[in-house]
């Protein structure tokens, strides 16, 4: 009788950005066939849209379309929401859109999943949760899925580290979360 | 009140100050049955982040505004021409105020202390801009203005900058209809001013100059003194506004110069004048009125010749080059301050997206078109000596 071994593929949480350049690249199948996606619900629904191409030509992205087949959509109440934005001081809460406070909570709740953005001001954060380990930058995101591409630097694994340093910094300061009491 | 009841009620109440139904909202926020917005408004069924995101968008508020509505502050007053409320005006005034909260919000992230240099507003006298001289008054106010800006010959050309960087007014452009050329505020973010990109260059100078007065007698005035209207049916407060903008743009001595140096045999031709109009970035209207006030020109031409309207036919074909090629939106100082806020790692990109009104996928052309490469990297410094 021979074992078969299953295999699980990583689940990654995919930011806006990360989803319009996936589509610009057109690696977007390859990514999703290679890893579990999931896209968190304001991003699905209100920020990705379209990308534009050469000379500001529009292509449409209709994600809704896919989602529970190539990806999941995960969600979280206001509740919730509100819950985990109350976890950040002002200055830093201010910083983020309610798509990314979603995807970081959702991050936070499952230590299974990890969070891909090129966005500093979400990569920072990602620090400031103290949930390094669980960003993974969209070079590391294309390498661990067999893709090779000329990357710009805001997609280099040495950029989501500067911002995921500074996040430590804002974190070991304990400049931006609330003591709990 | 439990927090769900909390935002629930805060919903309803937001849906209709805007006179929406349910199933309007319903639609436009694509639920199947309008009972499940009447679910969430009734605190019966539990919200997701991501409808109330979208109510957030449709109601022109950010989701903060329902999870923290404790910290909402009073809503701010706004001067418009003329005060009937309608549904259009409160949309417009949402949108003004959200911005005047955002720019604020910007100064703050950017630790840049808000500018309110209030010092720079002369002290005035209330009877003196009420009284039977009044016009001679704001002229006078104007004149001093112009000194204590430094606003040179050509006030306008360098008018909205030195109100926003010199004085920390915060100018909103918006497109808004016709009916609407401008409006001024001072709430807890500072000051204000509203104008309608839709104008042409010239008139938006003459609103910015105008609400700049409104602005500078703020304290003087309340709503009624402002909005009251004399037996010929005229608003003196709009009236002085509009003499201070006038004089504003249109310094006598520059003017007169100017003017002398156009006239041949004792007239002056309409190409010279709209040249002048243009010079002094100023439609062809106020500078007539205002040559009027300096009696250089004949009160009675000047009907004449507007209701010819061959005049304006010259001024408007002579002129449509000046409009330039796009329209302002918001104003270059708020969004550089997006900008770097972004670019410092601030703000998100999608926060970006939020503060610039856009959406989030055309947040990379947008940031393009003001010169922001995203794949740059802009940490180059240098070291100063």
């Amino acid at each position: 009788m021979t074992k078969t071994r299953i295999i699980l593929l990583p689940i990654i949480l995919l930011d806006a950005d990360v989803i319009i350049d996936l589509h610009r690249f057109n690696i977007w199948n390859q990514i999703v066939t290679k890893n579990r996606i999931y896209i968190s619900s304001i991003i699905l629904r209100q920020e990705v849209y379209f990308y534009e191409g050469h000379n500001a030509v529009r292509h449409n992205i209709k994600l809704l379309k896919d989602a529970g087949l190539k990806f999941s959509e995960i969600s979280v109440s206001v509740t919730e929401l509100k819950k985990f934005s109350l976890q950040f001081d002002r200055v830093l809460e201010a910083e983020l859109h309610a798509g990314e406070k979603e995807a970081l909570k959702i991050m936070q709740d499952n230590n299974e999943i990890l969070f891909c953005t090129c966005d500093k001001a979400a990569i920072k954060a990602i620090a400031v949760l103290g949930k390094r380990e669980q960003g993974i930058s969209f070079e590391k995101l294309l390498k661990s899925s067999g893709i090779t591409k000329r990357l710009a630097f805001k997609h280099t694994e040495k950029y989501f580290k500067k911002y995921l340093n500074e996040g430590s910094i804002i974190r070991i300061q304990s400049y931006s979360i609330k003591r709990q009491k | 009140m439990t927090e769900k009841n909390k935002i629930a009620s805060l919903l309803k109440n937001e849906r209709e100050s805007l006179g929406l139904t349910l199933k309007e909202v319903s639609e436009k926020i694509g639920f199947a049955h309008y009972q499940t917005l009447s679910g969430i408004e009734s605190g019966e069924r539990e919200i997701k982040a991501w409808e109330l995101a979208k109510l957030a968008t449709i109601y022109g508020r950010d989701v903060d505004f329902f999870l923290q509505p404790e910290e909402r502050k009073k809503e701010a007053k706004i001067l418009w021409r003329n005060p009937e409320e309608n549904a259009k005006k409160k949309e417009i005034k949402r949108t003004f105020l959200t911005f005047c909260e955002k720019y604020k919000n910007l100064l703050e992230l950017l630790e840049e202390r808000q500018k309110e240099n209030k010092e720079l507003f002369l002290p005035l006298n209330k009877n003196n801009l009420l009284n039977q001289n009044s016009f001679e008054y704001v002229e006078k106010i104007a004149s001093d203005y112009l000194n204590l800006l430094q606003l040179g010959s050509r006030p306008a050309c360098s008018l909205a900058k030195i109100l926003e960087e010199k004085i920390g007014i915060k100018i909103i452009h918006l497109e808004l209809i016709p009916e609407f050329s401008g409006g001024s505020t001072f709430g807890e973010f500072g000051m204000a001013i509203l104008i309608n990109s839709n104008d042409a260059p010239w008139r938006r100078n003459y609103d910015l100059a105008h609400e700049f007065f409104h602005l500078t007698t703020w304290d003087y005035f309340s709503p009624e003194e402002i909005y009251k209207k004399d037996r010929q049916g005229k608003n003196r407060i709009e009236q002085l506004a509009d003499v201070f903008a006038s004089a504003f743009l249109l310094p006598e001595d520059e003017l007169r110069s100017e003017f002398k140096k156009r006239v041949e045999k004792n007239s002056i031709s309409y190409l010279n004048l709209i040249e002048i109009a243009r010079e002094f970035g100023v439609s062809i209207e106020a500078l007539l009125w205002r040559l009027v006030n300096l009696n250089l020109i004949k009160k009675d031409t000047v009907k004449g010749e507007l209701e010819k309207r061959s005049i304006k036919d010259f001024d408007k074909k002579f002129r449509h080059t000046d409009w330039g090629e796009e329209k302002p939106y918001l104003s270059s100082r708020y969004i550089s301050l997006a900008i770097k806020a972004f670019q410092m790692g601030k703000i998100s990109k999608a926060k970006f997206a939020e503060y610039v009104g856009k959406k989030f996928s055309e947040a990379t052309s947008f940031l393009k078109k003001y010169g922001y490469d995203e794949n740059e990297d802009y940490s180059v410094a240098y070291n100063i000596t």
